[in-house]
């Protein structure tokens, strides 16, 4: 049985695996990188040449980590922003995704061209007028101010993602339901929503994760060390020359693992949900 | 194409239906973004202006004459160029590898989509380590292959910092492209192979004649997402340079945060963050306008 032969770009299958090595090579290193140096008594790590193999026996400095930086409140402050901004995010975007969806309504461009807006927009763009509306709303230093800010752009991620979902369901199956004497939004409850749970559950992944990474509005809106976020922690390190290497590349394991892994399970539909989603 | 409402029409459901998230996007976005036209014409240090700071245009008036804005300009337009051109490139010779068939292809698929999960801070927080001036991994290649003799002090040269910080973002970013090119490469239609082959179109026609236009779509827009995100890109540069040495890596984004945050001059601050909400401006209607035209083409 003889395969179709499709377009080959490198000639050659050892061609193919060099050079695919090298691709995934340059992406995997960095992380790799971080795993040795995490891995290392600190004193190996000022030698030269520098160290290539992690050794298992410091995984101690994980408790290192937790031991002597506040590691654990970051990650609770993180955890709870990003929920709050998954959360919301997913909630308006439901219903935003059902009617964008489903009606014709005047408005329905200029309203696809401000979710556009806020994707396109210099992220430091907002943050004076942002902070002097937070001080006149009492929001600096809360959590919240964050999440409703951070929601406000992570949001129309959602809305997509759910949107191209909800486009491929058939409508006759809400005629059904409408004929049968239910309203409007009981057929978005009862029969629209439980079939596109699949969308709903990646855009709250995909939300979660980009609030995960929220940096600059929690360093600027929030810069009271109770409510760091891991970002901001992680990035005070640098240049104060009291945090240990080793413990600077644990706290990016730590940092970074629940995100590539969600991301690894996830890529096919986040890669639809960016560039085929806003698309339509 | 707008498909007409059957039996009666939504009447105001969808106005009930989109109004929480307008509603949360007017406070966040849009308010601020008329409140920072206000702000640009006053020239304040404080982050709330008084009215006797009413400065008309002398912001913009600064920000034509100063010499920061041209050389913001300048870093900006060549970070986007070169992070846009060197991560679409990547991405399509990675994606033209990783599209023929082989064994543990998944494995190599997974490692190229590592870095696009890694948050923004801890990429920052790696690539500090691997351009240490001494310790460095990225010295002691550059040294074993014989490229330079000396370490180089990457962040801290105004010569390197700029290439450095590229180079970390086109790590991020390259990943992306990949697996969007790889999606439509798939898709390709694999009778275009055999019919370019009866026509005996060598391995050069058939990437001009035929990959190339399949993929066109799918390049552009990921040009212009890889444009946009490099406008945007303010995390992994405030923190491994904060715009330093010298300017070197003042992006747009950099230069506003710095300039109210750190210099404390909030009216030119927000006269450069108006010129970045133009940008998005336009950014958004070429993005619309594209997207127009490929749903009725």
């Amino acid at each position: 049985m003889k395969r179709r032969k499709g377009w080959r770009a490198a000639p050659g299958l050892a061609g193919t695996y060099l050079l695919a090595g090298l691709f995934a090579g340059a992406a995997a290193f960095p992380l790799y990188w971080m795993v040795v140096a995490a891995l290392q008594p600190g004193r190996d790590l000022f030698s030269y040449p520098p160290r290539l193999l992690p050794k298992l026996a410091e995984l101690g400095v994980f408790g290192r980590l937790f031991a002597t930086q506040p590691m654990l409140l970051w990650l609770a402050n993180t955890v709870l922003i990003a929920g709050g901004v998954a959360l919301i995010s997913v909630v308006l975007a439901v219903l935003a995704a059902y009617a964008l969806s489903r009606f014709r309504f005047a408005g329905r461009r200029g309203l696809q061209f401000v979710l556009l807006l806020t994707q396109m927009l210099p992220s430091t763009v907002l943050i004076v007028p942002l902070f002097i509306l937070f001080r006149q709303l009492h929001l600096l230093n809360t959590r919240s101010g964050i999440v409703l800010a951070q929601a406000a752009l992570v949001a129309p991620i959602a809305v997509w993602i759910i949107k191209a979902f909800m486009d491929t369901i058939p409508r006759e199956i809400e005629e059904a339901a409408l004929i049968d004497g239910c309203s409007r939004l009981g057929v978005l409850r009862r029969v629209t929503l439980p079939l596109a749970v699949p969308s709903v559950v990646a855009s709250f992944a995909m939300c979660f994760f980009e609030a995960w990474n929220v940096f600059v509005y929690a360093l600027t809106f929030a810069p009271d060390r109770e409510l760091w976020v891991s970002a901001v922690g992680l990035a005070s390190w640098i240049g104060e020359l009291t945090t240990p290497v080793e413990i600077m590349m644990s706290g990016a394991v730590v940092f970074t693992i629940p995100s590539v892994v969600v991301f690894l399970a996830l890529q096919q539909r986040l890669v639809g949900g960016l560039s085929a989603g806003a698309i339509q | 194409m707008p498909r007409r409402a059957r039996r009666r029409g939504p009447g105001w459901l969808p106005y009930g239906l989109v109004a929480p998230l307008v509603a949360l996007i007017a406070a966040f976005v849009l308010y601020p973004m008329a409140e920072g036209v206000r702000v640009s014409l006053y020239d304040s240090r404080d982050l709330v202006p008084r009215p006797e700071e009413f400065a008309g245009l002398a912001n913009f008036a600064w920000l034509i004459r100063a010499p920061e804005t041209l050389t913001t300009v300048r870093v900006t337009v060549v970070y986007v160029v070169v992070t846009t051109a060197a991560a679409t490139l990547i991405g399509l010779a990675s994606a033209l590898v990783l599209n023929a068939s082989f064994r543990g292809r998944a494995l190599f698929r997974a490692a190229v989509t590592i870095p696009w999960g890694t948050p923004l801070v801890a990429s920052a927080l790696i690539w500090f380590w691997m351009f240490d001036p001494q310790y460095g991994v990225v010295n002691y290649a550059v040294r074993t292959l014989g490229l330079s003799a000396e370490s180089i002090p990457w962040l801290l040269s105004p010569r390197w910092a700029l290439p450095a910080v590229m180079a970390v973002d086109v790590w991020r970013t390259f990943p992306f492209g990949t697996l969007v090119l790889l999606t439509a490469l798939q898709g390709i239609d694999a009778d275009l192979y055999g019919a370019a082959a009866v026509d005996g179109a060598g391995r050069r026609a058939v990437f001009r004649h035929v990959v190339l236009p399949s993929i066109r779509p799918s390049l552009l827009i990921l040009g212009l997402l890889y444009t946009i995100w490099g406008m945007k890109r303010f995390d992994t540069i405030w923190i491994l340079t904060q715009g330093g040495p010298a300017d070197a890596t003042n992006v747009l984004s950099v230069f506003i945060y710095r300039e109210a945050f750190r210099n404390f001059r909030v009216g030119q601050a927000s006269a450069m963050a108006l010129v970045g909400a133009a940008l998005g401006l336009v950014a958004t209607a070429v993005y619309f306008a594209l997207e127009r035209r490929h749903e009725t083409a």
